[in-house]
């Protein structure tokens, strides 16, 4: 009696490990198939060199268009109210200070406006506005 | 290829849409521009960019507005810019960005469903192959069960039935010595009988005459009860 | 024509089409290449994606990277309540990708070199911030002049600043791109012709016109990254200032 159940027993002992060894296996790809897909989840939010690029394009002109509109509105101030050059000098100045602040937006420097108007968010509030008029 | 196109074309109408044209800037770049033009390199073309009045066109890179910021373009520009952007805009939201997200959503769903599937067969397997581990383990314990079960009621049967029949065998021994009891006291009661009759016949014989019969067996019983 | 740096940026009218108060709108090359344009985009997207297989071909996982690229921008940048603008974001970075690719091609005319054109989707796209701001968030919208937390005494100033900063988007926005691809076709221009009027010049010519032609190779790999680039940075810049537009401060 004792032995033909051991005769089974064994038999059924390699099918199982057969089976474990392909369910290991399927479980290892079914594992790998989800880490890659949270590696490509991660990955679209960090598309580091593309970004750097990005940016590297933008700053240059993000001051130059701060500092020309700041020109430009001075110029119709002065042309509509007659205050020539002070309208010019101190939108000059405005749009140099825009020009600054447009750039470290664009660094991540500063909290953009949206980020900004907060409520409950003071003291970065402050330094964000100081930043800006530096 | 399309230079040539275009001044073919504007060869053919220049003089239609330069009467009409009330341009600002025409008139004082017009005057120039023949003498400018025949010095340039681009000679070749200078015969016919100087015979349509396209203001920005003979008089860019010698003095006349920079094209980029000729305003005499900026209308039309804009025009078709509007009409081209427009349509494109509405090809996209109606026709193209559903088309390419549908197929991406497509993909995306069915790799989700089949990973899906694939861990839900996993797991199914997982759960079948722990059931059949449990069952063995039952079956086996119950077999073991069943074996000892089997070994006691043989072993108890056995006993029973030994028991039953030693106590049956005891009884046909019993009966037995009852009988042999009673056979021996019949064949002693006999006993005195034969005796009787044994000593009367040898009484006759001797004597010629036959003895009385309580007599011989007080004589017998006497002999016996001796 | 081919030593003029500036011809490739001329204006040609091919016919005219009306005259509106004095002003003429013509059919010209400019508006023939906007509409190559829409149709190439158009015709990309489309046949690219006839077969939609699931296992995409070159042509169609090129279509599905840019779209797919262009969603994630707008969803990293304006969150998901952006998607609504994904046909419009996608249409942008479409115009002026394949603008900007048909100004590589030689004698083909840069739509995208032209500030009306980039100014126009500039506008276009404050346009649509303004526009949406005010109808979603009404005078909330304004808010986003008006940073919280500042001194009253200096509010006016950061104000200021702000509304400047603001007003310098469609600017920078459409004189990068403009410039960009501008300075982009001279530069390739100029070497292309030193190489040719080098080349013309015999032996000697020849040998003297490998760097230039070299330049001229290196600098053709730059604006082809150029081209892309800036309609990168003009489809992620519109996301940022969409997502002013949806959540100008809560």
């Amino acid at each position: 009696m004792a032995a033909p159940d051991d005769g089974t027993g064994g038999d059924g002992k390699g099918e199982e490990a057969a089976l474990s060894e392909r369910l290991r296996q399927l479980d290892a790809r079914l594992g790998q198939k989800r880490s890659e897909r949270q590696a490509a989840e991660r990955g679209r939010s960090a598309r580091g060199g593309m970004q750097g690029m990005g940016l590297a394009v933008r700053v240059s002109s993000e001051f130059a268009a701060g500092v020309l509109v700041g020109a430009a509105l001075g110029w119709v101030v002065d042309y509509w109210a007659g205050t020539t050059p002070w309208g010019l000098i101190i939108l000059l100045l405005l749009g140099f200070a825009a020009g600054v602040l447009n750039v470290l937006r664009a660094l991540g420097k500063v909290a953009g406006p949206e980020t900004r108007v907060r409520p409950g968010d003071g003291p970065r509030n402050g330094s964000g506005g100081d930043a800006g008029r530096g | 290829m399309s230079f040539f196109v275009t001044e073919a074309l504007a060869q053919e109408s220049a003089p239609a849409p330069a009467a009409p044209a009330p341009d600002t800037t025409a008139p004082q770049t017009a005057p120039i521009e023949p003498p400018l033009d025949a010095g340039a390199p681009a000679d070749a073309h200078g015969a016919a960019e100087a015979t349509h009045s396209e203001v920005g066109h003979e008089a860019a890179g010698h003095g006349g507005p920079f094209p980029p910021f000729d305003p005499s373009t900026f209308a039309s520009q804009l025009v078709w810019l509007a009409i081209s952007f427009a349509l494109l805009y509405l090809l996209m939201k109606r026709v193209l960005a559903p088309r390419v997200g549908s197929i991406i959503e497509e993909r995306a769903g069915r790799i989700a469903d089949d990973i899906g599937r694939a861990e839900r067969l996993r797991e199914q397997s997982d759960a079948a192959i722990a059931s059949y581990e449990k069952a063995l383990a039952e079956a086996r314990s119950q077999s073991q069960r069943i074996a000892a079960e089997a070994t006691e009621a043989a072993k108890a049967e056995v006993a029973a039935e030994r028991a039953r029949i030693e106590a049956q065998l005891g009884a046909q021994l019993a009966a037995a010595e009852v009988r042999i009891g009673e056979i021996k006291s019949r064949a002693l009661a006999e006993v005195g009988s034969i005796a009787e009759e044994t000593a009367a016949e040898i009484v006759a014989t001797l004597s010629g005459s036959a003895p009385q019969r309580d007599e011989v067996a007080g004589a017998v019983s006497a002999a016996l009860g001796k | 024509m081919a030593n003029d740096p500036i011809h490739q940026f001329q204006i040609q009218k091919l016919f005219t089409v009306a005259d509106v108060g004095g002003v003429e709108i013509a059919f010209t090359n400019s508006a023939l290449f906007m509409f190559l344009t829409v149709g190439a985009v158009a015709a990309f997207l489309y046949f690219s994606t006839a077969g939609r297989a699931l296992v995409p071909s070159r042509w169609q996982s090129a279509a599905e990277l840019s779209y797919e690229m262009v969603a994630n921008m707008l969803r990293d940048g304006a969150g998901k309540e952006g998607m609504r603008f994904f046909p419009f974001v996608f249409s942008l970075f479409m115009f002026v990708l394949f603008a900007n690719l048909f100004g590589m091609v030689p004698y083909f005319f840069t739509v995208t070199s032209h500030i009306i054109v980039t100014f126009a989707l500039a506008i276009l796209v404050i346009g649509t911030v303004v526009i949406y701001g005010v109808m979603h968030h009404g005078t909330h919208f304004l808010g986003l002049f008006v940073p919280k937390g500042v001194p009253l005494a200096v509010l006016p100033l950061v104000s200021a600043i702000e509304v400047i900063s603001f007003l310098s988007r469609p600017i920078s926005l459409s004189v990068r791109l403009f410039a960009n691809m501008l300075a982009g076709h001279i530069t390739l221009k100029v070497f292309a012709g030193f190489v040719g009027s080098l080349g013309a010049l015999g032996a000697l010519g020849i040998g003297g016109a490998i760097l230039p032609l070299a330049m001229v190779v290196g600098l053709t790999a730059l604006e082809f990254l150029v081209a892309f680039l800036q309609a990168y940075v003009f489809a992620i810049l519109t996301c940022m200032y969409l997502n002013d537009a949806l959540h100008p401060g809560h």
